[in-house]
């Protein structure tokens, strides 16, 4: 509303005529504006300047590699230089053939989604949930411990986690024997948590929730806290209950960080979370659990392995797809609730 | 001042990205012929990257044995590792990065991934130049192993003695307690284990099981033996046709899935094996809470150490564990899985030609082992009269307390002499009780029943290298799931369909092919 009549008044300053194209009008007191903003911000510039550096060489640089994708038994180790090794190569498209015919990895696929998927439908509102909790606490300090409490586990490495879990539900382990001890376990068939292909899932979605809820939750508690206190007040005058207060006031205040969180959550959607599932991950479980990030890291990097090409090409593969999901996401929450983050 | 600001940042912002770029790209000519014409008596220091030993950089380069080949060959050796997981990622990347190794001790494996990837010197010229001793000390079938279209690209270390080392080792004690004899048959070894698991449950532990093993352990060696397989890739005569087969595709698998599944799902097995770790199902053990365990013999120090407290266990101890070497086959033979082969070979990244012969010479100086040079034998077993002392009927004999300076000698070979390294090696061997006990049980009459991998004397061939990764793991992952969830063989055809197609029929056809060529 305030920009037509600047625009209005550039056009005019510029001498446009009557008559001329409105588009070209606009186009033109765009440039003009631009290149004020320009003038005027171009120091701020500086501030970004790092992070584009960054994200240049990082993120960028290194998506010439996925080129590799296209090439037959690149050979890495023989030409010191990674131009000459790829010159060297052989086009193909046979790995994107692979991709789309071989069982094996449209399984592993599957297994990405499923476990991904389990993991938000299961895992997303929780850490909401427990925002709440922690807020409504009365008690400050106790509020403040459980918090700790519930982020600490997220600072610990996944091997270290499947190691006490491996521990904790041996088959011996002691959550085997209370469920003995409670009569809720045949004592000649104790289960084995790991060693089951129907649990793994499960057990992935568990372990996971374990270390991550309290770290995911402390956006939420934030959320909360910057809610207008006002609103509160006007709500329990008004006889809203405790439910009927979070219900009302708590979750709007936080949707848009909810839904925020989301997007940035399913453009994740095709990492089901490789850390975790390469330290669970055996012979009798792999049939569920074996994931494209595990895949890939066997067939590429795995001991004598050097499979590049198909590796990158499933890589390549499952970046297209977590492009796809979170502009659909991103299209579908800004139709919806006009919150996006592009 | 704005305008420079600008300025500046834009030719920092350009200068990052060229020397990025560059940084990608770089690389320079390297020198791939070898220097023949050296004078041998300038010995330069050698770097040599070594497999992960357990010890860090400091200590491998400290230890005495380190000093003991500095001494005898006059070279000083820089010597680093390989990190323990993922040894092979870590070999590729220092490689791209032109790590200045003079030599590289690798695992066969590794050794025939870089000569698929065309990385390795060929060292021909310089063994024949300065490589007099090797040329002798080495045998035909060694060099074998090695050589790719009649070029040498590397060292053989054979194995110390070609142990049969895989038995199933039970815990004696139970066993007198029973009164039971270590089985010789099928039915014999289900027997056994089920009285084992009975004396278990009377103990009150109704959820584990008498027999434990590890998650790496497809093949239980002495069970399997009982159904005609003795070997990863070993001879078989189906339908009138002898070829090499892989054990996973050989004509008694199934019975052997079969055998497994039903001991499995009886509780006789560990329910836990396809998660247990070597040292897990080794504590387990040791804790009461399994009864035999298929493992290697070198655990055995370790397995007397878990069971008997106190320091001097493992040269007091002796009879507190049964052997298992193998059960009689259909036929009523025994036979058992014999390792051959070289274990390591010593090998140069083709961009450090330049100081290759000394290399060669360095070696060369190792294996020497004359009347008047006793190199090789100083550093394997150490000084006569400090280390060790001999006498014609025994041999070797280790004195305790010194010997143990020479735990880590084999470490530090890069090839070995062939002629006289077993006569040595039984000396360590003999240091711990048990262990040489264990030993030599399992070694009586091995050239009558060991049967070797025929792909022990292979050289590194190409096709089955690429493969050789994801075919192992599947067999593996697939025995588990066969024994453990599809409680026996009924998915077999299906797996081993998946097998072939995934490299397991090209490999199996390169292997006929190299071995009815020989």
């Amino acid at each position: 509303m305030e920009q037509t009549p600047v625009k209005e008044q550039e056009a005019l300053h510029s001498g446009a005529q009557a008559g001329e194209i409105r588009a070209e009008s606009r186009t033109s007191g765009r440039m003009k504006d631009f290149s004020r903003k320009w003038k005027r911000r171009k120091t701020l510039l500086l501030f970004v300047l790092p992070a584009v550096i960054l994200a240049l060489i990082f993120n960028y640089m290194p998506m010439v590699g996925v080129l590799i994708a296209f090439k037959d038994n690149i050979n890495f180790i023989r030409y010191s230089n990674p131009l000459e090794a790829f010159m060297n190569a052989t086009w193909t498209v046979e790995h994107f053939q692979k991709i789309f015919s071989d069982p094996e990895i449209l399984k592993y696929i599957g297994n990405t989604l499923i476990i991904s998927v389990l993991k938000i439908v299961i895992l997303f509102p929780l850490p909401v949930v427990l925002a709440i909790m922690i807020t409504e606490v009365s008690s400050k300090w106790f509020s403040k411990l459980t918090q700790m409490a519930v982020f600490l586990p997220h600072f610990l490495s996944w091997v270290v986690i499947v190691g006490i879990f491996k521990s904790v539900l041996a088959i011996d382990g002691p959550v085997n024997q209370v469920l003995i001890s409670m009569g809720l376990m045949d004592a000649n068939s104790p289960t084995y948590w790991f060693g089951t292909d129907s649990l793994f899932r499960g057990l992935v979605v568990f372990l996971s929730g374990w270390k991550e809820i309290g770290y995911s939750s402390i956006v939420y508690v934030s959320a909360i806290m910057a809610i207008d206190p006002n609103l509160y007040e006007a709500a329990k005058l008004d006889g809203a209950g405790k439910f009927r207060q979070i219900w009302s006031i708590t979750l709007p205040g936080i949707l848009p960080t909810i839904i925020i969180m989301l997007i940035i959550r399913v453009g994740y959607l095709m990492d089901a979370g490789f850390d975790q599932v390469y330290a669970m991950i055996s012979s009798v479980t792999r049939n569920s659990g074996e994931i494209i990030g595990t895949y890939v890291y066997r067939i590429s990097l795995g001991e004598n392995a050097g499979q590049y090409g198909l590796s990158t090409a499933v890589g390549l593969f499952n970046g297209i797809i977590s492009l796809i999901l979170i502009l659909v996401t991103n299209w579908i929450s800004k139709k919806t609730t006009h919150t996006g983050i592009f | 001042m704005k305008k420079l600001v600008c300025k500046t940042a834009a030719a920092l912002l350009l200068a990052t990205l060229a020397m990025a770029s560059l940084a990608a790209c770089g690389g320079g000519e390297t020198q791939t012929d070898i220097n023949l014409d050296i004078d041998l008596t300038q010995k330069p220091a050698l770097s040599v990257l070594m497999p992960n030993s357990g010890y860090d950089d400091t200590y491998i380069n400290e230890d005495p044995n380190a000093q003991v080949v500095e001494d005898v060959t006059g070279y000083h050796v820089e010597y680093s590792q390989l990190p323990a997981t993922n040894a092979s990622t870590a070999l590729n990347l220092q490689l791209i990065d032109r790590e200045p190794y003079n030599a590289m001790k690798l695992t066969s494996a590794q050794f025939a991934d870089l000569i698929a990837q065309d990385v390795l010197l060929d060292l021909t010229p310089a063994i024949e130049k300065f490589g007099g001793v090797l040329q002798e000390v080495i045998s035909e079938e060694s060099w074998a192993t090695v050589t790719v279209d009649g070029k040498i690209y590397g060292i053989p270390e054979r194995s110390s003695s070609d142990n049969i080392q895989y038995p199933i080792v039970f815990r004696q004690d139970w066993l007198d307690e029973l009164n039971l004899n270590i089985p010789t048959t099928l039915e014999e070894m289900r027997t056994v284990l089920e009285a084992l698991k009975q004396k278990m449950v009377d103990d009150g532990d109704t959820v584990n099981a008498p027999l434990t093993f590890d998650m790496y352990t497809p093949i239980v060696w002495p069970i399997a033996a009982g159904f005609g397989i003795y070997a990863e890739w070993q001879e078989y005569t189906v339908d009138g046709q002898t070829q090499v087969l892989y054990y996973m595709d050989s004509p008694n698998y199934a019975d052997y899935v079969d055998y497994m599944a039903g001991l499995y799902a009886d509780g006789l097995i560990d329910t836990e094996v396809a998660t247990n770790d070597s040292a897990t199902a080794i504590s387990k053990f040791t804790n009461d809470r399994a009864a035999c365990i298929s493992t290697s013999i070198w655990s055995v120090s370790s397995i007397v150490n878990g069971l008997v407290s106190g320091a001097d266990a493992n040269t007091t101890q002796e009879n507190l564990l049964g052997y298992l070497r193998a059960l009689e086959n259909e036929d009523g033979e025994e036979h058992a899985n014999r390792l051959g082969g070289c274990s390591y070979v010593t090998c140069i990244p083709f961009y450090m030609a330049e100081n290759a012969g000394y290399v060669i010479d360095w070696i060369n100086e190792k294996l020497t082992d004359t009347e008047e040079e006793h190199n090789f034998r100083d550093i394997v077993i150490g000084e006569e009269g400090y280390h060790w002392t001999y006498n014609a009927t025994e041999g070797y004999i280790p004195l305790s307390e010194n010997f143990s300076e020479k735990d880590t000698a084999s470490y530090y070979l890069t090839g070995s002499n062939e002629l006289v390294y077993t006569q040595y090696w039984l000396a360590r061997v003999r240091k711990q009780a048990e262990l040489y006990r264990a030993w030599s049980l399992m070694m009586e009459d091995a050239d009558e029943v060991g049967v070797y991998n025929v792909l022990d004397w292979a050289p590194p061939l190409e096709e089955y290298a690429s493969y050789r990764s994801i075919i192992e793991l599947y067999a593996q992952d697939q025995f588990f799931v066969m024994m453990i969830q599809d409680g026996g063989s009924s998915n077999l055809a299906q797996y081993l369909s998946t097998w072939s197609s995934d490299g397991g029929a090209a490999s199996t056809e390169e292997i006929n092919a190299w071995y009815y060529a020989q």
